[in-house]
């Protein structure tokens, strides 16, 4: 009976995989056999030509991964570095307006982004006159937005919010300050919410396009995801490969994260064993 | 493990990043060939903002680029483009004018933008719609200069050299059906005459370009749309009526037809690029484009009568205006100006001397883009030149014609207005291709219930 | 400036994030109202409720209104459902690791890439499932496929985190699984299911790029959704409508994240709140 359903689990993922597969087979098909009609999932000839043009033709692919990986990285620290204190106030420190703030908190990022778009740009203007720095055209207008979202905090707080008070509880007896509690309680025991807030953050800003070219004008500062539009729209007969390479990073952080994620909680001595 | 191969990848990927500097990144000069000045220090600067595909259209030009030092000289200022990738160095193509626009509109939204907003083809009706652009009435002198049907009674929009698209008839072609040179004024009713004489004297296979030409004679959507009330009209007679008679043309003898297109196979030719229909199309097409097509031939601006007299005489055409009996859009590379930019006056100054005689007669010399200039004043000296080197009165007249409608009535320019029907209509188009190469005709009743859903369908996008 | 602090009890744990929050996203949030009341995006004029009247009155907006309401009300609840069930069977049956990494992947792929493909097998020929009245399916269909890894992670942290001994202990007792499951898993995951539906939410509107990548600014109108609306506003540079559609529908998602808000308050009343 398990076994029935262990095949309807791998039959389903099979079917997830199949868009993915044939991403990657097509960057070993020739610019014949991807302009065609059909579904072309296995290539005629296996050639590496993709990639070679990609190298040596767009150099300046690679110059777009490493400011994705700047960018998605500093968001990423960011947002833990900040969210986790911010996080724990919100789930464990009662203080007067902490459920309203939460609520703001979730609320003011339920709009698409399109609509904030044009007050972001202008708040980014007025500051930058106030304070006279520069923030639009660097990669600050794209990072401090990504530190500052509230996806982290909301995440952390829900996870938080799971830890039986009586440990907390204790510990305070104990005398631990709160910063203490933070880091030798807390932290080890979420760490699975940790890792999943690394992995969701970076896909989503590895993703970021229309945020890139609305703030950033310099064409060397882009991140990679614009450069991929780019590339599909005009340059078709290296996208495949271009986009394996995209989706290395995210696929990497997924495989390596989701050790992480089983192996945290073994540590924090909850959860299964395997 | 993984740690090793993730080094590993990074070290490639910072070598290859490498290659990117010394490979030749994408001067701006070597896109145009130009060499955009890298930014002095000054106080007050201009800046015009550029469409990226339309960075060909000024700074390419050298009389503009001349235009440009002279100005920055005589007022002290510094003349910058702008555009997405406008720094002095690498250029990004953004195929997507989607992006463009937001760019521009979220600088216009700042009150920090460019002064001159350019356009040869970019659509800027929705800037002077929401009233961004400045009310230029007796801001510019020189703005009298320009053909009266040029200009709006409130101008936002200030066109510097004007396009008139011509249409081509092939005199071979001609020849075959026995019909006369059609007069100046033609309709688009002569203009069907000619070629379905032309296809029954000389049968050629149904291509997606014959679809075009079909679709644009017999089914006349422009008719269909009411512009005052913004709503369009399918459901009635005469649109029954226009689908059957072209059902009729394409199926009923006017072409050679492949027996085994179904439906599904003329659908897939007249949209789907890489479909093997489409490009058998094409290749018929570059086929008979070879031969003597009825409409083969080089188009060019039909104002520039010298260019258009070398034309005829190396693909054996003449070239003919837009139909009298439809209304005419015409194309101008022209400005904009931002209400709220800084340096106002300087922007009225520059357009102003762009619209002067000397410069104008630049334009009418010099450039190669194949536009004609705005300035009416120059219109004499022009007509010396032409009556030189035009041995075609015929050619000269058809100008005559044209600027006599310039002059006279109030011209559309295809970058200032309201596109909403147009962005629509190649939709519009594709549905009815649904209908008309249907494998099985529609019933009356039928076509009713499908020509209402249309109507509803695109009255709801129209008055989005 | 901490001892005031500490006097209005305002942890200071929350502050940097508070601060920078505010700035980059409350005050825009509060900004895109004034524009909603303006006549335009460069005319300050105030016009009251003409925006919305007009807005509320056009029959785009309404489609959008009807069809976004129609995905959201389908798709949100399929997807998380869908992705706790596959939760659930990966925590319980172990299958091989690739499972649960396939199911993930799809998360990672930039909407270019996948349209591609979808194109080919539901949006080419004029009686394809895009092209058809059915269109929401395929629509449904993407973001099934391309959200589920999101909701899954979600999922499965919460599911490894919770506490063994608790469900030993129902175990001991006697309860069968559906009981366990009833009354012990799925209260204790609530907190991140909430957390899922909210993130499923926002993730709803990201659906929008894969739909425009296949069919662009005017699709087939039964997929015509509010994003189509508010990026045709945004490039026609009707901002001041662009935002009172977004404030309309903000209205109708907040209800949602309230009902959220309300389940999730009443599981920590059993749970435990606070020290």
């Amino acid at each position: 009976m398990k076994k029935v359903f262990i095949g309807i689990l791998i039959a389903i993922s099979l079917l997830y995989i199949f868009p993915i597969a044939y991403t990657f087979t097509n960057s070993f098909m020739d610019e014949k056999q991807i302009n065609s009609y059909y579904i072309e999932t296995i290539p005629d000839q296996f050639n590496l030509q993709q990639y070679y043009s990609l190298a040596l033709d767009k150099g300046e692919y690679f110059k777009f991964f490493l400011n994705s990986i700047k960018l998605t990285g500093v968001i990423i620290i960011g947002q833990i570095g900040i969210g986790i204190f911010a996080a724990f106030a919100l789930a464990k420190l009662k203080f007067p307006g902490s459920n309203i703030i939460f609520a703001v908190y979730v609320l003011a990022v339920l709009l698409p982004f399109q609509v904030t778009l044009v007050p972001n740009y202008l708040v980014f203007d007025k500051l930058e006159r106030l304070f006279d720095i520069q923030l639009l055209d660097t990669h600050l207008a794209i990072i401090l937005p990504g530190v500052f979202s509230s996806f982290g905090v909301f995440l952390m707080r829900q996870f938080i919010r799971g830890i039986p008070n009586e440990i907390i509880e204790a510990a305070r007896i104990d005398g631990a300050s709160h910063i203490a509690i933070l880091f030798k309680i807390v932290i080890p025991v979420i760490k699975p919410a940790i890792y999943s807030l690394v992995i969701l953050t970076f896909i989503d800003n590895w993703n970021l396009i229309e945020q890139a070219i609305i703030f950033l004008d310099t064409p060397k500062k882009l991140p990679l995801s614009v450069f991929l539009e780019n590339i599909y729209h005009e340059d078709y007969k290296v996208f495949f490969a271009a986009a394996v390479l995209y989706i290395m990073p995210a696929l990497l952080i997924l495989i390596k994260g989701e050790g992480y994620l089983k192996e945290g909680l073994v540590m924090g001595g909850l959860g299964n064993e395997k | 493990m993984v740690k090793k191969i993730v080094i590993c990848l990074l070290i490639l990927v910072i070598a290859f990043s490498q290659t990117a500097c010394s490979n030749a990144a994408k001067e701006i000069g070597e896109h145009t060939g130009v060499v955009i000045p890298k930014p002095k220090d000054g106080d007050a600067t201009l800046t015009i903002m550029l469409n990226p595909e339309e960075y060909d259209a000024l700074p390419a030009n050298k009389f503009f680029r001349d235009y440009v030092d002279r100005f920055e000289n005589n007022f002290g200022v510094e003349v910058r483009y702008e555009s997405i990738g406008s720094s002095p160095g690498q250029l990004i193509e953004m195929e997507e004018q989607d992006e463009y626009i937001k760019e521009l509109s979220m600088k216009l939204y700042a009150k920090n933008g460019p002064e001159l907003i350019f356009s040869q083809f970019m659509p800027l009706g929705p800037i002077i719609r929401q009233g961004a652009a400045a009310k230029l009435n007796g801001k510019i002198s020189n703005l009298d200069k320009v053909y009266d049907g040029l200009l709006d009674d409130e101008i936002y929009f200030v066109p510097i050299s004007i396009r008139y698209y011509s249409k081509i008839i092939n005199l071979e072609a001609l020849k075959t059906t026995g019909m006369e040179e059609p007069d100046v004024d033609w309709t688009s009713h002569d203009h069907y005459e000619i070629r379905t004489k032309w296809l029954n004297a000389n049968k050629i296979h149904f291509t997606s370009y014959e679809w075009y030409m079909a679709f644009e004679s017999i089914v006349d959507l422009d008719k269909t749309y009411d512009s005052i009330h913004n709503r369009i009209s399918l459901n009635t007679p005469i649109t029954k009526k226009n689908i059957r008679d072209i059902r009729r043309y394409i199926f009923d003898g006017n072409y050679i037809l492949n027996q085994n297109y179904k439906f599904e196979n003329y659908y897939r030719m007249i949209t789907e690029d890489n479909s093997k229909e489409f490009q058998e199309s094409r290749d018929l097409f570059s086929q008979y484009e070879q031969s003597g097509h009825i409409e083969s031939g080089r188009y060019e601006n039909l104002l520039r009568t010298i260019d258009v007299y070398s034309n005829n005489y190396n693909y054996g055409t003449i070239m003919m205006p837009e139909y009298s009996n439809k209304e005419v859009m015409l194309s101008a590379g022209g400005f904009a100006i931002n209400k709220n930019a800084k340096n106002s006056e300087l922007a009225y100054e520059f357009i102003n001397g762009l619209l002067s005689n000397e410069i104008q007669m630049q334009i009418f010399n010099d450039v190669e883009d194949g536009f004609y200039p705005a300035n009416k004043d120059i219109e004499e000296d022009i007509k010396a030149l032409e009556a030189e080197k035009v041995a075609d009165e015929r050619v000269l007249q058809t100008k005559e014609y044209v600027l006599n409608q310039i002059k006279n009535e109030h011209m559309k320019i295809w970058n200032a207005e309201n596109l909403d029907f147009y962005n629509l209509k190649k939709m519009i188009e594709e549905d009815f291709i649904k209908i008309i190469l249907a494998d099985k005709e529609y019933a009356d009743v039928e076509l009713s219930a499908k020509l209402s859903e249309l109507e509803k369908k695109y009255n709801i996008y129209l008055n989005e | 400036m901490f001892e005031r602090l500490k006097k209005l009890k305002i942890s200071p744990f929350i502050i940097p994030s508070l601060v920078g929050f505010s700035v980059l996203y409350l005050v825009p949030f509060i900004w895109g109202i004034r524009y909603s009341f303006s006549r335009s995006g460069f005319d300050s004029t105030f016009v009251g409720y003409a925006n919305y009247s007009e807005v509320l009155s056009s029959g785009a907006f309404r489609l959008a209104l009807k069809n976004t309401g129609i995905f959201m009300s389908v798709a949100i609840p399929l997807i998380m459902i869908l992705s706790f069930l596959l939760a659930l069977a990966i925590y319980e049956l172990k299958p091989p690791k690739l499972v649960y990494l396939f199911m993930m992947l799809p998360i990672a792929i930039p909407s270019a890439a996948a349209a591609g493909f979808f194109r080919k097998i539901i949006g080419t020929g004029a009686f394809s499932l895009m092209n058809s009245d059915y269109a929401m399916l395929g629509v449904i269909l993407i973001f099934i496929w391309k959200n589920t890894g999101y909701n899954l992670i979600i999922n499965m942290a919460g599911l490894l985190q919770l506490d063994i001994s608790v469900i030993e202990a129902s175990k001991i007792d006697g309860a069968t699984y559906f009981q366990r499951l009833r009354h012990v898993i799925i209260p204790l995951c609530i907190p991140t299911t909430v957390f899922a539906g909210i993130v499923t939410i926002i993730n709803s509107f990201k659906v929008f790029k894969d739909v425009y990548v296949l069919q662009g600014s005017y699709p087939n109108p039964s997929i015509y959704m509010l994003q189509h609306y508010m990026n045709n506003k945004f490039n026609d540079l009707q901002y001041e409508k662009l935002t009172s559609g977004a404030y309309i529908f903000a209205l109708v998602i907040f209800v949602f994240a309230f009902l959220l808000f309300y389940i999730d308050k009443s599981y920590s009343k059993r749970v435990g709140d606070s020290i």
